[in-house]
């Protein structure tokens, strides 16, 4: 176990960083705009950097690398989604135009581009609420995958971890709003990076090199739900090749429609910072997801060889890992790529969900745009009631880590994707296709979790479906649901005035 | 079939990582006239 001491040293230097960072935030920050789309004036290192930080939180490395000690090599597919999907797609395919079309239409959140695109405070006020509601959900699963680590590690209770943590981000994110959280998220990002990589190096030079240690795991043969080996893909239609796939896909597509992962694209100050940003972008996720799941999946080895015995929760294989086999400097370094991964999410997290609700619910659906100058403050005071309300769900955790985020992913995803592709590539879609589509792909997902989805539906309704549908990720369904819904209800609704559309798709070709 | 102690289904998706990384990085970085004039607007 690591000495308590050295970490709070390095903890107290790391906070202070941060806290520093809040401070230029706050100093940079002169106007509402600043707070929720840093001035739209940042460059491509942080823009991309931030976007990927953001997205690669403590579950994605704790929690799926996890879940490739149990899967093996299978989880190679999830990376591939998110460097093609997360990166690719939704830099080249959305980026630009959510820059051009926030300023435009002057939007300072993800739902207020939304609601602005279709007039409709509905729209703005349902998206936020949504928000808020997931947000703070996925906010306590990446508690909770910190706090475990900061446990094993250190010994510290789970709840004195999860406060110390919490009050840390919160610090910086009221100081210096979203100025502070990209630049936190930028340095936290680079941590990450460094951790990692200096992770699988350790790992394929104890293990011989990387094919090596390739040939090593899948010597050990067949495992439960690798059942073809651990770096083999499961057979077709078999109950481990649905659990995978359906993990795979359920996170893999649902990063599209992230507000916290869209409204970077709101703060690039022109197109060739978003361009220049996907370099960034797919090296910073190569260098995150695709060691956590290799170093996952291979940690069946080094457990073998150090003849360690594999922890029965997938989300203490990697604090187990780290602690039982690696010197105490990496130890160190580790924990705080980590917690930068989770900070950087979390902060994020905190940010959108507070412009969710102070901005999209109570300035613009309820005040009707009414509260002017105090926005700023209503946001800030909304981040207070988010964090409270974060550790209450992370003090009594739901369920395992990665299925939680799973969960929260799914919901946005079925919320958002539809009606933002439409915002952004649909001049004919209607403001009733929109509200269709928000609130069918959001109810159809729901519905899913509580009746069909056989993680979830037996504990909330006593619902068993069997395999192979009871095992099928909502998004299979909830996405196309959503997509029909925006199309059919555009067809028969009246068509949007030509003049706002001109409008909205200014210097957009 | 094994290749470089992955099965080919997984090998798969090792292959299409280092190429999507490869092509990210080819086009951020492939000159735009357009957009370098563009830039600082």
């Amino acid at each position: 176990m690591a000495d308590v001491a050295t970490f709070f040293v390095i903890f107290a230097i790391y906070a202070a960083i941060m806290i520093y960072l809040g401070y230029r935030g706050y100093k940079a920050t002169k106007n509402v705009q600043d707070w929720l789309v840093a001035g739209r004036r940042i460059g491509p290192v942080v823009v991309a950097m931030s976007y990927g930080a953001t997205f690669i939180s403590a579950v994605a490395i704790i929690g799926f690398a996890g879940q490739a000690q149990v899967y093996g090599m299978q989880l190679l597919w999830l990376s591939v989604l998110n460097i093609i999907v997360g990166i690719l797609i939704a830099f080249i395919i959305f980026g630009n135009r959510t820059r051009i079309m926030s300023k435009t239409l002057q939007a300072l959140t993800f739902t207020e581009l939304l609601g602005k695109r279709f007039n409709s405070r509905f729209v703005q006020g349902f998206g936020g609420a949504v928000i808020a509601i997931f947000i703070i959900a996925y906010a306590s699963a990446v508690f909770n995958g910190t706090a475990r680590l900061i446990q094993v590690t250190f010994g510290t209770s789970y709840e004195s971890s999860i406060i110390a943590f919490t009050v840390i981000v919160a610090a910086y994110v009221l100081l210096g709003g979203l100025f502070a959280v990209l630049w936190t998220d930028t340095v936290q990002g680079f941590i990450m990076v460094i951790g990692l990589g200096i992770l699988l190096a350790l790992v394929w030079i104890q293990l011989g090199g990387p094919i090596a240690a390739n040939e090593a795991l899948a010597a050990l043969g067949p495992a439960k739900m690798a059942p073809n080996g651990l770096t083999s893909m499961s057979s077709f239609g078999s109950q481990s090749f649905m659990l995978v796939s359906s993990l795979i896909f359920g996170v893999g597509i649902g990063v599209l429609a992230q507000p916290q992962l869209a409204v970077r694209f709101m703060t690039a100050k022109n197109a060739r910072a978003i361009r220049r940003g996907v370099p960034i972008g797919v090296l910073f996720i190569f260098l995150t997801t695709y060691v956590a799941f290799t170093v996952g999946a291979l940690s069946n080895v080094i457990f073998k060889n150090n003849g360690i015995a594999i922890p029965t929760n997938p989300d203490l294989v990697m604090p187990t890992l780290i602690n039982s086999v690696f010197p105490a400097w990496f130890v160190y370094l580790f924990l705080f790529a980590i917690l930068s991964a989770s900070m950087s999410t979390a902060s994020s997290l905190f940010h959108v969900s507070d412009s969710a609700i102070g901005r999209d619910l109570y300035d613009k659906a309820i005040r009707k745009g009414l509260a002017g100058a105090a926005s700023a403050t209503v946001t800030k005071v909304a981040t207070l009631v988010v964090i409270v309300l974060t550790l209450l769900l992370s003090l009594f955790p739901p369920d395992a880590v990665a299925f939680l985020a799973t969960f929260s992913f799914g919901a946005l995803g079925a919320t958002f994707l539809a009606p933002f592709a439409a915002t952004l590539y649909w001049k004919q879609a209607t403001t009733p296709g929109i509200i269709a589509s928000m609130v069918g792909g959001l109810a159809a997902t729901l519905l899913w979790y509580m009746i069909v989805y056989s993680k979830t539906a037996p504990k909330i309704t006593g619902i068993n479906v069997a395999p192979p549908l009871g095992l099928l990720d909502p998004l299979f369904v909830a996405i196309p649901i959503s997509f029909a819904l925006v199309i059919i209800a555009s067809l028969v609704t009246k068509k949007p005035a030509e003049e706002h559309i001109a409008r909205a798709f200014t210097g957009i070709s | 079939m094994m290749i470089w102690g992955m099965d080919v289904s997984v090998f798969t998706a090792f292959t299409l990582i280092y190429i999507s990384v490869v092509f990210g990085i080819v086009y951020g970085l492939w000159p735009r006239k357009d957009e370098d004039e563009e830039e600082g607007t």
